[in-house]
């Protein structure tokens, strides 16, 4: 299997040059952006450019870069200076980015070649890539169904081997539960580990960036690239690490493993359910220990990310307004009918759905009902990780209830479709760091995804873990 | 939720409804919030309404920074002109 650090090493050697790296993916893009629309904007005349001045800069003696010449995509909520940054949105369809985003800017700086920007449900707020202005993206496994979302483009480009990695962003399982559907490696780090500057903001106390990859090593290697503190993000926070990739390789490190009976229950499909309990004794066999646990809040986090996700977004997606940038209706009255028909014809449904339940819960008379009850009961959630961190070292369960479901399944039944992100969101809510580990397929041949969620802070000790289970299915 | 508090919210969030929205959102919106009604069976009395690890959190020191590409910004306004933003008459 290729994985970045030898094709990098051949790069490097002079065994292949960045254009004809490039040169070997460019038709599987092609012909995957035909069946799976996986891309928003394609980006493949400045790639190649990009991979020339790239060989030319390591004809001149400079091979530096941990990712040089590498081939990524980037989730289009992420702006990459002069591309468009749409957000999945009519009403950002013709937005070009200003500047570049932190962890993109790192990517770069880090050799990476930017293919394009994937497709995502709009502004990420979406489980099936469907709410997509630009329309839905499909799996690679059978493109009859979703990829997962709203990372939908992300996940599904690296499931079709277009790139070696791409960049997604997790509000509520965004990357892992498509990296699931489509039986890749998606990390969400520990919250504020990777900068949010230059990301379109849904929910701000909940959204983080993180790796797609086809393994966990690859994914630790990007996860190394773009995290640290960021002085633009007030809530970035330094790793105090520089190296994670490291962890991937750790060896006999001794892991007690809970797994949480809350996420073994009523909803999970039986061969799920079956595929973890299996992991689990596999990991025991291989000498970890593990351990029944309970995290009780857990049939309340749909419900208090309900809260704080819609209400975070109504604020941040209030800039809206047809005057600075973004769709402007044709013909409006008056300036206040400029606002509220522009918005109207430029949001989609879920998206216009999600800023009435946050303006509903953030206005006068309802806020401490609302907005401050699911607060309070995100601290209990912390609290509930932290005795269950408190007797063991990660938690083991699987990524979503079910695997990837039809396109169109889910798209009349709202609360159906937040209910496929129910074992994802609590990581959010406590900004934990999680990682979806393909852990085979079904008897359908649909992958199935098994979820790790490490204590704060200890993204390392998640990879190794996730190494460990990645082994197993090898 | 009735069409009346629909109507409200909708004026709050600047959001102009269809008709067709005005019929489909409430029951879709109601069954939402009774979903969501279910964390008042939890007791969170006393419990702060933060997470313990957001103490980490700074404010930045009030500098201004040259960005240095004022088309790149004024370039996404639907009308822009003069060095104004331009919109609708509001002073009648």
């Amino acid at each position: 299997m290729v994985n970045i650090k030898d094709t990098v090493s051949k790069i490097k050697s002079g065994k292949q040059s960045c254009r004809e790296l490039l040169d070997e993916y460019i038709p599987v893009i092609l012909d995957g952006q035909e069946k799976l629309n996986t891309y928003i904007t394609l980006l493949l005349d400045s790639a190649k450019e990009r991979a020339e001045s790239l060989d030319a800069r390591i004809a001149a003696g400079d091979s530096s870069g941990d990712l040089l010449g590498i081939p990524v995509a980037i989730k289009d909520n992420m702006m990459l200076s002069g591309t468009r940054t749409t957000c999945g949105s009519k009403i950002l369809e013709n937005y070009i980015s200003p500047y570049t985003a932190t962890a993109v800017g790192k990517l770069i700086d880090a050799g990476a070649v930017i293919v394009g920007k994937t497709n995502m449900d709009e502004f990420a707020m979406g489980s099936s890539g469907e709410t997509s202005f630009f329309g839905p993206a499909r799996n690679p496994n059978d493109p009859d169904r979703i990829p997962g979302g709203s990372s939908s483009g992300s996940a599904a480009c690296v499931a079709d081997s277009q790139v070696m990695g791409s960049l997604g962003s997790d509000t509520g399982g965004s990357i892992r539960q498509p990296a699931a559907m489509c039986g890749v490696v998606g990390m969400k780090p520990t919250y504020g580990y990777v900068s949010r500057y230059g990301l379109v903001a849904f929910a701000s106390s909940l959204d983080q960036i993180g790796p797609f990859a086809s393994n966990v090593e690859d994914a630790a290697r990007i996860f190394t690239v773009i995290a640290g503190f960021d002085e633009k993000d007030s809530t970035s926070i330094a790793p105090g690490e520089s190296d994670f990739v490291r962890w991937v390789h750790e060896k006999g490190m001794k892991l007690k493993i809970g797994i949480p009976r809350e996420y073994m229950g009523g909803g999970l499909s039986g061969e799920i359910h079956n595929r973890i309990a299996d992991t689990a004794r596999r990991l025991e066999r291989s000498g970890f220990e593990i351990k029944d646990i309970s995290l009780p809040l857990t049939k309340y986090a749909v419900a208090a990310y309900y809260i704080v996700a819609p209400a975070e977004a109504s604020a941040n997606l209030a800039r809206y307004d047809g005057v600075k940038y973004g769709y402007r209706t044709p013909s409006p009255d008056d300036l206040l009918e400029e606002y509220k028909v522009s918005r109207q014809e430029g949001f989609g449904d879920e998206v216009k759905r999600r800023i009435m339940i946050g303006t509903y819960a953030l206005s006068s008379g309802y806020y401490d009902a609302y907005y401050l009850k699911a607060q309070r009961v995100r601290r209990l959630m912390e609290r509930d990780f932290q005795e269950a961190f408190g007797d063991v070292d990660i938690i083991l369960s699987p990524t979503s209830p079910t695997t990837a479901f039809k396109l169109g399944e889910k798209t009349q039944d709202p609360l159906q479709m937040y209910l496929s992100d129910i074992y994802t969101i609590s990581c959010n809510l406590v900004g934990l760091p999680g990682i979806n580990v393909p852990v085979g397929k079904d008897s359908a041949g649909l992958p199935i995804g098994a979820q790790l969620i490490a204590p704060w802070r200890c993204d390392g000790k998640l990879l190794y873990a996730a190494r460990q289970v990645e082994k197993i299915y090898e | 939720m009735d069409i009346t508090q629909i109507e409200k919210i909708a004026e709050l969030a600047r959001l102009h409804l269809t008709e067709k929205e005005k019929k489909e959102i409430p029951e879709k919106l109601t069954e939402i919030l009774e979903y969501i009604d279910q964390l008042k069976e939890l007791d969170t009395s006393g419990v702060p309404a933060e997470l313990e690890q957001s103490g980490n959190l700074r404010l930045a020191e009030d500098i201004v920074d040259e960005f240095g590409k004022i088309e790149a910004l004024t370039g996404n306004a639907p009308d822009f002109g003069d060095g104004f933003f331009r919109v609708k008459k509001i002073i009648e």
